[in-house]
């Protein structure tokens, strides 16, 4: 890790229907289309198509958190974190 | 004395309507409280989609998505949404008088089709010869999603096969419980402005093909668009008709005290003429 990336990311689970998580985040799993990401600070520029599974993420108060989706897409970015997460939910 | 009878019927007629209203601003508050509900926990995502969408077509510079096509505009899909419902003040009035207005306007250079949504659209529409691809009413509040799904499929397929040129949707957008404001977006072709390309520090590593995450992106679009276009045309019919059940309440309350004010006024001066009347003859017989 470079010394000027900070220690955490802004991570935003959005759905369609609500705001599922805005959190700050020190480590993050994510299911990729072809098995799960790992995504620490510092992490390069990244777009990815996601698959069905759980997010798993450890906030900046050491708390682990994780969310079932059932598809959609991440952008990552210098310090923030962008999903948009597919539910399996009807409204 | 027939004055004051008539006059007290008045005064009963407007304590009838007021109940009416009353009864129908309560229903529209609690109406407007689950719109809004439903407004503001979807509002992340429909401000972060485009956003997503655009910051990603910028990296990708992707100008040869079929979406992101201008062409003349010759044939034009306009969709005009209002309420199923009346008594909801000048709501859709004001968006018909627009459409009539922007439709006129575009007629000149244009073939248009139209898709009403709402019963007081799909009326409008019958007034003119403009050719409907399809019309929705009686009950759109509970069809949202599904409404979007299917024009978002078919929105896909005459855009993408050139059938049309572009996409318009007129509505009335959700800002504050006082005035809707009268709102014209262009759904397809996308806005999406090219030309000022982000240069990342890092250029971002694509897990998969590029264009594999627009497309994925993009067969949502529509469909979260005309659900959003929706959702907020439901929450400000329901707040401009609590506002105008409101104020109509507040008109009756007004009326009926002008009216007991002067059914007053009229009793009194019927009891003073009597008590003359009484005072004449006394006075005579003595």
């Amino acid at each position: 890790m470079s010394p000027e990336s900070s220690a955490f990311f802004e991570l935003k689970v959005i759905a369609p229907t609500r705001l599922l998580t805005e959190a700050r985040v020190t480590e993050l799993q994510v299911p990729g289309l072809d098995g799960y990401l790992g995504i620490w600070p510092g992490h390069r520029p990244l777009n990815a198509c996601l698959g069905q599974g759980e997010i798993i993420f450890r906030t900046t108060d050491n708390r682990e958190e994780r969310v079932m989706i059932k598809g959609g897409v991440i952008k990552v970015e210098t310090s923030k974190i962008i999903i948009m997460a597919d539910l399996d939910e009807n409204d | 004395m027939s004055a004051i009878i008539d006059l007290r019927r008045r005064i009963q007629s407007v304590r009838n309507s007021q109940q009416i209203t009353q009864a129908m601003k309560t229903v529209a508050t609690s109406g407007y409280r689950r719109a809004q509900r439903q407004v503001v926990a979807r509002r992340p995502f429909w401000h972060t989609f485009p956003e997503l969408v655009i910051s990603l077509t910028r990296e990708l510079n992707l100008a040869e998505h079929p979406y992101l096509q201008v062409r003349p505009e010759k044939r034009l899909l306009v969709v005009v949404i209002t309420s199923d419902k009346g008594l909801c003040g000048a709501f859709n009035s004001n968006l018909l008088n627009m459409a009539a207005g922007f439709l006129g306007e575009k007629e000149k250079n244009s073939q248009i089709t139209i898709i009403p949504i709402g019963k007081k659209a799909v009326n409008f529409s019958r007034n003119f010869s403009w050719p409907v691809a399809a019309s929705y009413s009686d009950g759109v509040e509970k069809k949202i999603t599904a409404i979007s799904q299917s024009l978002g499929q078919y929105f896909d397929y005459e855009f993408t096969r050139q059938n049309i040129d572009a996409i318009y949707l007129l509505y009335n957008e959700f800002r504050s419980v006082v005035a809707p404001r009268l709102t014209v977006t262009r759904l397809l072709p996308l806005a999406a402005d090219l030309s000022g390309r982000q240069v990342e520090r890092l250029e971002p590593i694509w897990e998969q093909e590029a264009s594999t995450i627009i497309n994925y992106l993009l067969k949502f679009y529509l469909k979260i668009q005309l659900e959003h276009v929706l959702f907020e045309s439901q929450a400000a019919e329901q707040a401009a008709r609590m506002m105008a059940m409101e104020n109509a309440s507040r008109n009756a309350e007004e009326i009926i005290s002008d009216l007991v004010l002067l059914l007053n006024k009229m009793r009194q001066a019927a009891i003073t003429k009597e008590l003359l009347e009484i005072q004449t003859t006394v006075e005579a017989l003595q």
